[in-house]
């Protein structure tokens, strides 16, 4: 288990220099950065002091390197925009996000795996038909108007919850809602086919055989061999979560990562479009690691396959 | 000698797309305690599903009938679930084809032999793992602590059903179900495995119902014998007079198929023609489109002979017809 996890977590760092080097390369050439945000009226001689003064005369490998350098120490420029820290930037916003990435995941977790397991022990019953027409239209909705639909009701209407900002926790309930019902149909639905798969398997009869009550059997025997597909898909959902999302963030006023990076985005603001990659990339690595890790510390074949 | 187990008329239907299956359709057949009773028969006969309506692990569609189902004595048919699932492990317990797919490839050996002694409450975690152990030796998979700790997938197929037969023992059940326990491994493993089973089978005194569908190791290790055709029990009887002196026309084909018993030069001679779907309502003999001896009345209803012997077999031929025969 150590030399797997040592090894993975190689393959790890590798992956996110790769990642940061390509993001760095195309942000590069997605155009003259220094004279589009110069303006449209500057003269020549404007733009190449404004290129100078912002590091983007030098080689690309050298400001990669001392991009990198930087990074390793937490220090990820500053912004062309506000001139402040873009790891300032990122931190104020990290809270809300994370909030909200992770309190939907764990929604979509508590929904989907009884859901899924539920809806795989009578499979084509009409419980489990309208699981699917549910997870269908689940995944059908759009986010902006669930979001919408939801201020209205809870927030106007009943009075019962906040619908904009991120003060308090009760603020996070609408958007956090919102966004696990885009994530659990497909959770539900990975659980489900997972369920049935494993329950028509051999071993399965064998452990009714041994004469194990029946709870035993499905949490035991069936649910830990389901949950490994689960667990990677998981990772995945989180990872997309923590990238922000912009229309919930938005239809919620909540200044999170999402809205941050849009702005940067429309603006050029090259550092913070560059940190944001790097972000998304670290936390796509670190969870596919931890999932994988989750799964080998599941399944004993993964532990031994190299 | 009065039976441990004793089933009577079972039938088993499935639901299928084509209509219902009607899978087992009246098998008799008891067993003995401390004997080894096989069932044989083609592919599709219905070997596996006797086997799982005795352990109650048929299919959730499947309804199940019968005119006599009793465990030592005890009617089975109208045991809750409850007490079926006691059964299962102290009382029955099972082994099957393909002890790779048959073992849990994520839990330890040691936690899949051990899961059903602690779920029957037979004693503590120390007590269920030195059981555990002493199987283990016992079918010659040692170290036992080290395998204990080690998965399925890390050992040879033969070690596996090694695992399974040792599995089996755990809650000293009187009988065990092996649903072709060999078939999946190479030959020499075979014999090892089948040698076990039988040393096994002795010295705990249990009895065996061993499915297969090789008759050369029903004459070998077997006491009496089922031969199953078509979702019935055709002919019982002990190994030597089934195998001895068959009296039924398909036991009597089986045997033909079989090179190394009776003259060694003998060709293999395969039945020809097919079984008949059992989706459709059956009548007279399912065996009749394949039978040499087939007339008139094998289209109307087929008694039960049963000699004095024990010896039974379901035909319309006298007894005495078929020594001429
Ligand atoms: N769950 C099921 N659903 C539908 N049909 C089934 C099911 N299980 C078994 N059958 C059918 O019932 C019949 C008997 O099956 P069974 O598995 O008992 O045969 P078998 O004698 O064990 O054969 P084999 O030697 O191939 O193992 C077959 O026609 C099979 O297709
Ligand atoms: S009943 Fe008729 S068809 Fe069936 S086995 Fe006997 S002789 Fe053959
Ligand atoms: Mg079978």
């Amino acid at each position: 288990m150590l030399s797997f996890a040592r090894d993975r977590i190689l393959l790890s760092v590798c992956v996110l220099l790769t990642a940061t080097f390509v993001g760095f390369l195309l942000l590069q050439a997605s155009g003259d950065l220094a004279a589009s945000l110069a303006g449209e009226n500057a003269s020549a001689d404007d733009i190449a002091q404004l290129r100078q003064q912002l590091g983007l005369d030098q080689p690309l490998l050298l400001r990669y390197w001392h991009w990198l350098i930087g990074a390793l120490q937490g220090d990820l420029g500053t912004s062309y925009f506000t001139r402040e820290p873009v790891t300032g930037l990122f931190a104020e916003r990290l809270g809300a996000t994370l909030t909200l990435a992770i309190a939907a995941l764990v929604i979509s977790v508590v929904v989907s795996l009884p859901l899924g397991v539920f809806a795989a022990l009578k499979p084509n019953s009409w419980v489990d038909g309208l699981l699917s027409l549910l997870a269908l239209s689940g995944q059908a909705v759009p986010s902006f108007w669930l979001g919408l639909i939801f201020i209205s009701f809870f927030g106007v209407t009943l009075r019962w919850l906040p619908i904009s900002g991120s003060d308090t926790a009760m603020h996070f309930v609408l958007p956090s809602v919102v966004l696990a019902v885009s994530a659990i149909p497909a959770l539900a639905r990975l659980v489900r086919s997972g369920m049935i798969e494993v329950l028509s398997q051999d071993y399965i009869r064998t452990a009714r055989s041994k004469g194990l009550p029946r709870h035993r059997v499905l949490m035991r025997h069936a649910l830990r061999n389901a949950l490994l597909p689960v667990i990677s898909l998981t990772a995945v959902q989180l990872g997309a979560l923590l990238g922000g999302s912009v229309i919930v963030e938005a239809v919620f006023a909540i200044d999170g990562i999402g809205q941050l990076t849009f702005r940067s985005i429309q603006r050029g603001d090259f550092p913070v479009v560059q940190a944001m990659l790097v972000f998304v990339a670290l936390s796509y690595t670190v969870l596919t690691l931890v999932a994988d890790l989750m799964n080998a510390w599941i399944d004993p074949r993964l532990r031994s396959r190299k | 000698m009065t039976a441990l187990l004793s089933l009577s008329g079972l039938t088993v239907d499935i639901p299928v797309a084509a209509g219902t299956l009607h899978a087992l359709r009246g098998v008799t057949l008891d067993v003995r305690e401390g004997e080894v009773f096989a069932i044989v028969g083609e592919s599709g006969c219905g070997k596996s599903l006797t086997a799982a309506a005795i352990l109650g692990l048929l299919p959730d569609s499947a309804t199940l009938r019968a005119e006599r189902m009793t465990w030592d004595s005890q009617d089975m048919t109208r045991m809750s679930r409850r007490q079926r699932m006691a059964m299962s492990g102290p009382q029955i317990s099972a082994i099957f084809q393909d002890p790779l797919t048959a073992l849990n490839p994520i839990l330890s050996v040691g936690e899949q032999m051990t899961e059903g002694f602690l779920a029957h409450r037979l004693g503590s975690r120390s007590q269920a793992r030195a059981r555990a152990a002493e199987l283990l030796e016992a079918v010659g998979v040692t170290p036992a602590e080290r395998r204990m700790a080690q998965f399925p997938h890390e050992l040879s197929g033969g070690l596996r059903q090694r695992v399974m037969i040792a599995m089996s023992l755990m809650c000293h059940p009187r009988l065990v179900v092996a649903d072709e326990p060999t078939t999946a491994l190479d030959v020499t493993t075979q014999v090892e495995i089948l040698r076990l089973l039988q040393d096994r089978q002795k010295e705990a005194g249990l009895s065996l119902v061993l499915i297969t569908h090789d008759l050369g190791v029903v004459a070998h290790i077997a006491d009496r014998v089922a031969v199953m055709y078509a979702g019935e029990v055709v002919e019982q009887g002990s190994v030597a007079q089934v195998v001895g002196s068959p009296a039924h026309p398909y036991t009597r084909a089986l045997l033909d198929c079989l090179p190394d018993l009776g003259q060694p030069e003998r060709k293999l001679t395969p039945i020809p023609g097919v079984v008949p779907a059992l989706t459709g309502d059956l009548t007279g003999c399912a065996f009749r489109n394949r039978c040499p001896h087939a007339h008139a009345a094998c289209a109307g209803g087929i008694p039960w002979h049963r000699a004095d012997t024990g010896q039974g077999y379901r035909c319309v031929l006298a007894p005495t017809s078929e020594e001429a025969a």
